[in-house]
């Protein structure tokens, strides 16, 4: 058989995994370090940018774009001239992709310690930088093309699909979730508000999961498990159905982050449906490469790479398994907002990414080498090192999740919040943080472990820059260019027919449940007692979000009572109308904010007290891990910005007057003054122009324009008509169907009461009984008593069925009725 | 535009939208099974031998010491 040599370029896999093995340790080492300042305050080192909020957003990109991607690209790199029988398709390209990453990465870290922040959720890097990663990611998607043009093999193995999908995912989500307004070099606004910022922003967030953590390595687990074994994936039918379906269904999740928030309904619906749809791919996978080693049992026993792999995969399913669960509703109120989602997190980070990559790289470093591995005693040692580590973590964050959200939710018998104070939660859950430190260590150590064995193994080999192999030439090369042929006919159609494929999956499904958002903006209820920041606000909160506030506080008081009662009304849709970029958080490490601004509200605190806070919350606080924020005492409020801020947001659509950017620092310097003044009155020796001054203006604004007063007194007096009272069959049915999601975790299956809501099919009514009271009572709800207005979330079609669905068993007398409240009313 | 807004919404509201998603999914995935099926045997085991074959040769590789 004629043969053909081909020269493989190990130098680019040999660059990318150095990079893999430097960003994972100080990505890690980073992990380390907020890891302590969660279990105490002191690690914050009083140093602006080493405190939690800005640290927290290091680490995650780290760990996320700098050793994941670069891991990505080294297997990409190496198993792609493999598995297509041909060098990459440009050196050029391959070391422009490497070196623009590289300094992708030195950047973000910069930017990020300094403040510049988007803060959207591992979307944080400012818009040069963004612009920076478009460029570099072409770079990568042309090379890999390229590479796919000129191969020497007809079909592409399912590896090479899912980096294919990933590339084309990725490219879309950082496009549409980037869309951003300048206003200097190093800060801008998102074009999206509120609301809609949160879908677009966790359509991305959760598609950066799964198209960033999630496919390319299942593409990576599709070459290396078979070649570490040497033997063939279980069923490569199983691998087709596991890709499609995945891509698929992946993208119409998001808002399964957005569980009982402000978003309509249905989003949240289709979120949860899709996420458990999920869990079907996501096992086949698993199981493919779990069963790819059946009969090879022995072999795991004795070869740690082999080890690493099926712990990697075993937890691939674990946290398919429980991100499916998590977007449940039943389960999303106990673990959302709670450590929950960061012992997830870490299953698939430390585990599946971590573990992964390890087993990879020890796959490869001696093999670029041309050499065995220095000690495969120190690889066990490390495999069990990364276990304890990984339990020794996520335990702990299922144990504090779990604690503090039963505390959050305990009522006493009387009815009142048995740990009405946050810290009481917080003390609870440190022993837990600090375990989590010994994890972080554990897993560490056996990191170093494994960097200590790969540099004894590079130094004993001599490494292969240029490896050159001979295959088998083919009968026809179907994509190879020949000699005088055109371009477009080189560019073979088989693999650009399979892109078109995946774009159209990825955009159908985008497009589904992303595009009725713009529906939503007519659907928000206009809350008219919304007034826009207050320049001097708006200042204020680019400060919160330069300092990552919202990595320990919330700002979306969902509407149980246990919050409700804690923090306030419950948020509306219709209040985050000029949030740019909104502010949500994910993590309630310390209480909700959204109703900090609300004077005489729970959570309301004096200026004075905030001062104090900020300069040491341990005065304030004694066990509280907030960091202490004194240079924001010290600092001077930039103001030569104000007129471009105010600008971009009047573009943007907030409704300031016409030439308000001229007037707005005067205005400015106004309310600055009055802040001061109080400070003042109070002892504190401050100037109006200190940063800490628009701080707590924006402190004082959260939730003041709709504080409910005004709200309550209307409501009181206002009677609605009741709609028409639907008796047919069908709207019943549907009335009792949505019943069941909407009511009956409060109101019981049949209406008949539970500990939270009153019984609603007896004839005993505390707001009244007569058709239009009940259905006043079911539209505008009585949040401060625990239930939800109804009418921003359904749509008054579905309130007309609920309505009279209600009042269609009234009198049905189900078993375990709850004793009667309030008065007869006679029908 | 307003007509669409509205129709969407009301769509979103009635579960239309949720049934129009999930007919979209049953159908591609109704699909895959079947491309995945009709594949022929002996063209999936050679794709899922595809990483196997190395032709791993090293003797004219160049090499350099660390
Ligand atoms: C490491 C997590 C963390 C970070 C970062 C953080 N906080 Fe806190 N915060 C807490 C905790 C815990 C508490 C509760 C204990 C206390 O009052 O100090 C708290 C309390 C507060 C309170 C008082 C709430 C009340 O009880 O009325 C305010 C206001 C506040 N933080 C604002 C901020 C602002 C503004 C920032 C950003 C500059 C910030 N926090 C950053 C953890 C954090
Ligand atoms: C989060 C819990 C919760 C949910 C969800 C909830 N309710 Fe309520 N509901 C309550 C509470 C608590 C009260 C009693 C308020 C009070 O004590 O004044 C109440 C009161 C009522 C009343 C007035 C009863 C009276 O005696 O006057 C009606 C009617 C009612 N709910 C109907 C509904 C319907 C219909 C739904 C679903 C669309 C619903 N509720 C969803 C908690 C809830």
């Amino acid at each position: 058989m004629e043969t053909e040599r081909i020269h493989y370029d190990n130098k680019i896999v040999k660059y990318f995994a150095y990079a893999t093995i430097f960003w994972g340790i100080i990505g890690m080492v980073v992990g380390l370090l907020i890891a302590l300042q969660l279990a105490h305050p002191f690690f914050n080192f009083k140093t602006a940018f080493l405190t939690f909020g800005r640290i927290r957003p290091i680490h995650t990109n780290a760990i996320i774009f700098a050793f994941v991607g670069n891991a990505i690209f080294t297997g990409v790199y190496h198993s792609m001239q493999r598995l297509l029988k041909t060098r990459m398709y440009s050196n050029f390209l391959s070391y422009f992709h490497f070196w623009g990453w590289q300094i992708i990465i030195v950047l973000a870290a910069i930017t990020l310690a300094l403040g510049f922040t988007l803060s959207k959720e591992y979307a944080e890097l400012e818009w040069p930088i963004d612009i920076l990663i478009a460029i570099v990611w072409l770079v990568f998607g042309f090379n890999m093309f390229g590479t796919i043009a000129q191969r020497r093999v007809q079909h592409l193995y399912v590896a090479i699909w899912f980096y294919i999908a990933s590339w084309v995912t990725v490219t879309v989500l950082h496009v549409f979730n980037s869309i951003e307004i300048p206003i200097s070099l190093l800060k801008s606004y998102p074009v999206y508000a509120g609301l809609q910022d949160a879908l677009v922003q966790w359509w991305y967030g959760h598609n950066a999961v799964a198209f960033f953590l999630t496919t390319p390595y299942l593409g990576l687990m599709y070459y290396y498990l078979p070649k570490q074994a040497n033997r063939p994936i279980y069923s490569y039918r199983m691998g087709i159905i596991h890709f499609w379906a995945l891509v698929f269904i992946y993208i119409w999740t998001g808002p399964h982050h957005l569980l009982y928030q402000s978003v309509p309904n249905w989003a949240q619906t289709l979120g949860t449906v899709f996420s458990v749809m999920l869990i079907a791919p996501s096992w086949g996978g698993m199981i493919n490469g779990l069963l790819t080693l059946r009969g090879a049992w022995d072999k795991v026993r004795e070869d740690p790479v082999l080890k690493f792999m099926v712990v990697a995969v075993t937890a691939y399913g674990m946290s398919t398994f429980e991100g499916p669960m998590m977007s449940t509703k039943l389960v999303n109120a106990i673990t959302h907002f709670t450590d929950w989602t960061i012992g997830h997190v870490h299953i698939g980070g430390m585990a599946w990414n971590g573990f992964l990559t390890f087993s990879m790289l020890y796959y490869l470093i001696p093999r670029l080498f041309n050499t065995k591995l220095y000690s495969v005693k120190w690889a066990n040692t490390h495999f069990w090192l990364g276990t304890l580590g990984i339990l020794f973590y996520a335990i702990p964050m299922y144990w504090a999740a779990i604690t503090q959200s039963l505390m959050w939710k305990e009522f006493t018998e009387e009815g009142f919040l048995r740990y009405p104070n946050f810290m009481e939660t917080v003390v609870q859950i440190l022993p837990m943080y600090y375990t989590r430190v010994l994890g972080g260590v554990l897993y560490l150590t056996g990191a170093v472990l494994f960097v200590v064995n790969m540099v004894k193994t590079i130094k004993q080999g001599s490494f292969v820059a240029d490896e050159v192999v001979n295959v088998p030439i083919l009968e026809s090369y179907p994509s190879r260019r020949m000699e005088g042929e055109r371009r477009h006919s080189w560019l073979e159609r088989r693999p650009l027919q399979f892109t078109f494929w995946v774009i159209l999956a990825v955009v159908i499904a985008s497009v589904i449940s992303t595009v009725p958002f713009m529906s939503v903006k007519s659907n928000v209820a206009s809350i008219e007692s919304l007034k826009p920041y207050s320049p001097l606000e708006l200042q204020g909160r680019d400060i919160y979000i330069r300092e990552g506030c919202y990595t320990c506080h919330s700002q979306m008081v969902r509407p149980f009572r246990s919050e409700t009662e804690r923090y306030g009304d419950y948020a509306k849709a219709g209040e985050f109308v000029y949030d740019h970029p909104f502010q949500w958080g994910s993590k309630r490490t310390g209480p909700d904010l959204l109703r900090a601004g609300v004077p005489g509200g729970k959570l309301y605190k004096t200026a004075a007290w905030h001062y104090n806070h900020f300069l040491d919350p341990q005065k304030m606080n004694e066990q509280s891990i907030m960091p202490a924020y004194p240079w924001l005492i010290t600092n001077t409020l930039d103001t030569t910005s104000t007129a471009a801020k105010i600008k971009v947001m009047k573009w943007l659509g907030v409704p300031y007057p016409d030439g308000f950017e001229k007037v707005a620092n005067q205005e400015l310097m106004a309310q600055a003054s009055q802040i001061a003044t109080e400070l003042n009155d109070n002892g504190i020796d401050i100037t109006p122009d200190k940063e800490i001054i628009a701080m707590i203006a924006y402190l004082h604004k959260l939730g003041r324009d709709i504080a409910l007063p005004a709200a309550s007194e209307k409501s009181e007096k206002d009677i609605i008509p009741a709609p028409e009272l639907l008796t047919d069959e069908a709207s019943l049915v549907e009335g009792k169907n949505l019943f069941a999601t909407n009511c009956a975790a409060c109101h019981g299956p049949q209406g008949q009461g539970n500990a939270v809501g009153p019984n609603l099919t007896d004839n005993y009514w505390i707001h009244g009984g007569s058709n239009d009271d009940i259905f006043k009572s079911i539209s505008q709800g009585f949040p401060e008593k625990g239930m939800p207005a109804q009418n921003t979330m359904l749509k008054p079609s579905e309130l007309q069925k609920i309505y009279s669905f209600v009042v269609s068993i009234i009198g049905t007398n189900p078993p375990n009725a709850k004793a009667p409240q309030g008065e007869l009313f006679n029908r | 535009m307003k007509l669409i807004q509205y129709a969407l919404g009301e769509f979103a509201a009635n579960g239309i939208y949720q049934a129009i998603a999930l007919v979209i999914f049953m159908v591609v995935f109704i699909a895959i099974l079947i491309y995945a099926f009709t594949l022929k045997k002996s063209f999936v085991d050679q794709m899922a031998n595809a990483p196997l074959d190395d032709f791993r040769s090293l003797e004219n590789s160049k090499t350099e010491q660390p």
